[in-house]
């Protein structure tokens, strides 16, 4: 990869990029007794980035040749733009660094024969299938991908990268035919195969779980205090405050840069939250950044005070903070924005049945699909959901989702277990057309005084 | 490539099908009321399927790649699959579609960047400290299909997206307002359609206003239909019908909904920024109604599932990376006789403009169970202000048996579709 090193060294611009990459890609699609898709697929592309006298030039490719033409296209496209770019661009000092990075893998799944990976997933749907006559379909997905990342700018930098991400999920569906239901088995990793290895009890639970929901109660909507999950309190710290911690959110918005104030108290004291590429082995885990900066752990909340924001280069720059690692693209179709890597909320001191001991009605929340935020408001859907009734968990309620006001609700935490856990999904995070992002989350049980939950 | 592909397929007794896509975009980008600059970017690659002794395989390459590689990938995988009696397309004729523009190939990078400025200006002049984001992208897309059955088929076409929002915080209440419009041909664009809906939003934004949980009739706008719409299009899926996972197996030619409500599908209409002259699999587009009347009449089918099911296809959509399977293309939804102005003259009720979270939650199930992220509290006929922290729950296979349409529609994307009023719906709030 000396070229295109050679090829980005240039004098002219005031920073120039080039990312190129190279991958292949397996993927096992089962539904119910049907091995729908099994297919294999290779992709090699790339892009190059510029900055000059302020302005950027963009342009991605997937044919190779003639780097120092595209390059030349990208700086004449920033040039031509000089004049119509008001608000000028800029980036954030980083020391130039030269790392090669390999993956540090537990079970590489190359090593793994397909016809094996095949049989296995079609198992573990019959098994499914065969808890409950109710158990009508299954929809399991499981995707291995293995590319390298070719990163070098006029900086200095140089970056190359090993990376695998495997996600999926096996999904049973229940029905009496009349209703639907269906739960959720999510796996993930960045080193270990045998993460999709082990699975029967999981399985058998889950469907067993999603033929339950047939036969659960709805719950009248309203606002209830609600003790969520590990997984749930991950998409939660994900959805409700990461985002809004993605400093692109905030560096060009005076009324965000208030709201969003280092030093501004934002959650209860018992709150501490942070995101990293630190922890290894899971789908988040990140080393160096797109953009060629270290990956550093930031702390987001410290007892319940804001204490740092999520940059990209350009981000940092504007807002005069330091970069964090946190400039990712989800291929070489786009240019590094700030995204989260392993979000998580701290472990507390309290016991999960303490916290429940205090509820008189409320809501015990597990799992999740997702969630969703616009800033301000969100929402989540659990899997599974439970009825707390004086101090005790009920009944099974079926399809819920929950609410809030993410200022209200990070003030609302008054009780956090100290179950720390990190629950690795298939999927990925999603922003603007760059979908789906491997990143992780984790949590230990969070007890919300009072959310929003959707119901009959 | 063509001539290399057909001969590597039958010197291994076998058929075959290659899809090739080029794919050149260009976007203008504003975002907080600052323009950003433009991107380009252009993508081939090629996927092939192989079908020897009833199973099929699938393979593709993103970019460079030898043929030889692609298809030995796809004869890798074949046996896997389950055994299909469907085979790859003959000679068709394809229909004559309207999907390709020269004036969106040759509308000038200054022309968009101007529309953005436009708009930009047109916000920031709505209120102070508002926000305004513009994004403007042209697709020109190469798509050609051949199998060593005979077809061999492709078409040019282009797509225009325009995607408008405006952002604006006071005091902790965060307004996010957005809409978005493709087509295929320039001159179908109807920009105005998304500055009123922008203007009138943030308008009506400045007042706030309460609802209390209960039951209450509800208007969707044609913004929120595409939510609206999630479980019923995934229910419509002959994929899913065939595997089980739509409550619409079974109900083909029976009444499900309301009577006033009319769906149809199709890829053929002038303009659509899903226009096509065949589908992934070189079918030639045809228009379909999925529900006449409230009567299921059809599901959206790909060969596989037209096979399984003894119903028509030409609805398959495929990627580079991903084999085809049934999906819809431009969504029509008959418009009723209810002026949007009657529908409002209601004692008390929401009306809706976007949801959140509602593809996470139980849609195989029928629910639209999300967070109105923009909604407004109907009171009397008049639009009294905006709620926040508000939940619905419907079930469309409940909620859409008791419908009423307006007169008026909006096209936006791949909708076409009048208000929807449903008159009892669960809504859940602080």
């Amino acid at each position: 990869m000396e070229k295109i090193r050679e090829v980005v060294s240039r004098k002219d611009v005031d920073y120039a990029e080039i990312r190129l990459e190279e991958g292949i890609q397996t993927n096992i699609v089962i539904r119910g007794k049907t091995v729908e898709t099994v297919k294999q697929g290779r992709f090699i592309g790339g892009n190059v980035r510029v900055l000059s006298d302020g302005v950027w030039g963009f342009a991605y490719f997937n044919d190779l040749n003639n780097l120092k033409e595209k390059l030349d296209q990208a700086v004449s496209q920033a040039k031509a733009l000089k004049n119509l770019v008001k608000e000028k661009s800029g980036l954030a000092p980083v020391n130039p660094v030269e790392k090669v990075i390999k993956a540090s893998l537990k079970k590489d799944p190359s090593t793994v024969p397909l016809s094996e990976k095949v049989k296995l997933f079609s198992h573990y749907s019959n098994l499914a299938m065969s808890v409950s006559k109710r158990i009508v379909g299954t929809n399991i997905s499981y995707t291995d991908t293995r590319k390298t990342v070719y990163f070098a700018n006029s900086q200095g930098t140089y970056v190359e990268k090993d990376i695998l991400d495997i996600g999926g999920y096996i999904i049973p569906t229940a029905s009496n035919g009349k209703i639907m239901e269906q739960v959720m088995v999510p796996f993930g990793s960045s080193s270990d195969y045998s993460v999709v290895e082990n699975l029967d009890n999981e399985v058998k639970k889950r469907a067993l779980l999603a033929d339950k929901l047939l036969d659960a109660g709805r719950i009248e909507g309203g606002e209830y205090p609600v003790i969520i999950d590990q997984h749930l309190g991950g998409v939660f710290i994900h959805e409700a405050f990461g985002h809004l911690s993605e400093a692109d959110f905030i560096y060009e918005n005076e009324k965000m840069k208030s709201i969003m104030r280092i030093g501004n108290k934002i959650g209860s004291d018992i709150l501490n939250v942070f995101d990293s590429g630190d922890i290894p082995g899971i789908r988040g885990a990140l080393s160096y950044d797109d953009e060629g900066v270290e990956a550093r752990r930031v702390y987001l909340i410290k007892n319940g005070v804001l204490s740092g924001h999520l940059h990209s280069r350009e981000t940092a720059f504007k807002m005069g903070e330091m970069p964090t690692g946190n400039g990712r693209a989800v291929n070489y179709k786009f240019p590094p924005i700030p995204r989260m890597r392993t979000t998580c909320i701290e472990n507390g001191n309290a016991k999960l049945e303490d916290l429940i001991k205090d509820i008189k009605k409320g809501v015990y929340a597990l799992g999740s699909f997702g969630g969703q935020t616009n800033g301000e408001l969100f929402t989540f859907v659990p899997e599974e959901a439970y009825l707390i009734e004086n101090g005790k968990i009920e009944r099974l309620v079926r399809d819920i989702s929950l609410s809030g006001n993410v200022f209200e609700t990070l003030k609302n935490i008054v009780g956090i277990a100290d179950d720390f856990k990190i629950i690795d999904t298939g999927g990925g995070c999603g922003k603007g057309a760059q979908f789906p992002l491997p990143v992780s989350h984790g949590a230990p049980h969070v007890y919300i005084k009072k959310a929003i939950v959707g119901g009959k | 490539m063509k001539e290399k592909f057909i001969k590597l397929v039958k010197s291994r007794g076998a058929s075959g099908e290659l899809s090739i896509v080029i794919d050149y975009h260009f976007g203008v980008n504003f975002e907080n009321n600052i323009f950003k600059g433009i991107e380009e970017g252009e993508i081939r690659g090629i996927s092939v399927r192989v079908k020897k002794d009833g199973k099929i395989g699938f393979s593709y390459a993103e970019g460079d790649a030898r043929i030889e590689d692609v298809v030995d990938s796809a004869f890798d995988v074949l046996s896997y699959g389950e055994n299909v009696d469907f085979d790859f397309v003959k000679a068709l004729p394809p229909s004559n579609v309207r999907c390709f523009d020269r004036k969106i190939v040759d509308e000038s990078r200054d022309e968009s960047i101007k529309n953005g400025k436009e708009f930009v200006d047109f916000v920031r002049n709505l209120k102070d400290g508002i926000k305004a984001g513009y994004s403007e992208s042209k697709d020109v897309i190469y798509k050609e299909i051949v199998t060593t059955n005979g077809f061999s088929g492709s078409f040019d076409k282009t797509v225009k997206s325009v995607a408008v929002s405006a952002f604006y915080v006071e005091e902790g209440n965060f307004l996010d307002v957005y809409a978005s419009q493709s087509r295929s041909v320039n001159e179908m664009f109807d920009l105005e359609t998304l500055r009123e809906k922008i203007k009138t939003d943030i308008l009506a934004a400045n007042r706030t206003a309460k609802i209390s949980s209960g039951k209450y009739p509800v208007i969707f706008t044609p913004f929120s239909v595409n939510e609206l719409f999630t479980p019923l299009i995934f229910a419509l899926n002959g994929l899913n019908i065939y595997r089980g996972r739509s409550l619409l197996r079974g109900k083909l030619a029976k009444e499900v909904f309301s009577p006033n409500l009319t769906v149809v599908d199709n890829p053929t209409i002038s303009g659509g920024a899903y226009s096509v002259p065949f589908d992934g699999e070189g079918v030639a587009s045809e228009r379909k109604e999925l529900i006449a009347k409230g009567v299921v009449s059809n599901y959206l089918s790909d060969l596989y599932v037209s096979s399984r099911l003894k119903i028509a296809s030409g609805n398959a959509a495929r990627t580079i990376s991903y084999p085809p399977h049934p999906a819809s293309s431009n969504i029509i939804i008959r418009p009723g006789d209810v002026p949007v102005k009657n529908m409002l003259s209601i004692k008390r009720g929401l009306l809706v403009e976007s949801l959140m979270g509602v593809a996470m939650g139980n849609i195989v199930g029928g629910e639209v169970n999300g967070n109105v992220e923009l909604g407004f509290l109907v009171e009397n006929g008049k639009i009294v202000g905006r709620v926040k922290n508000t939940m619905i729950d419907l079930n469309i296979f409940e909620a859409f048996k008791d419908i009423a349409l307006s007169q008026e529609n909006i096209w936006l994307d791949k909708f076409i579709s009048p208000y929807f009023y449903i008159p009892n719906v669960s809504v859940s709030a602080k």
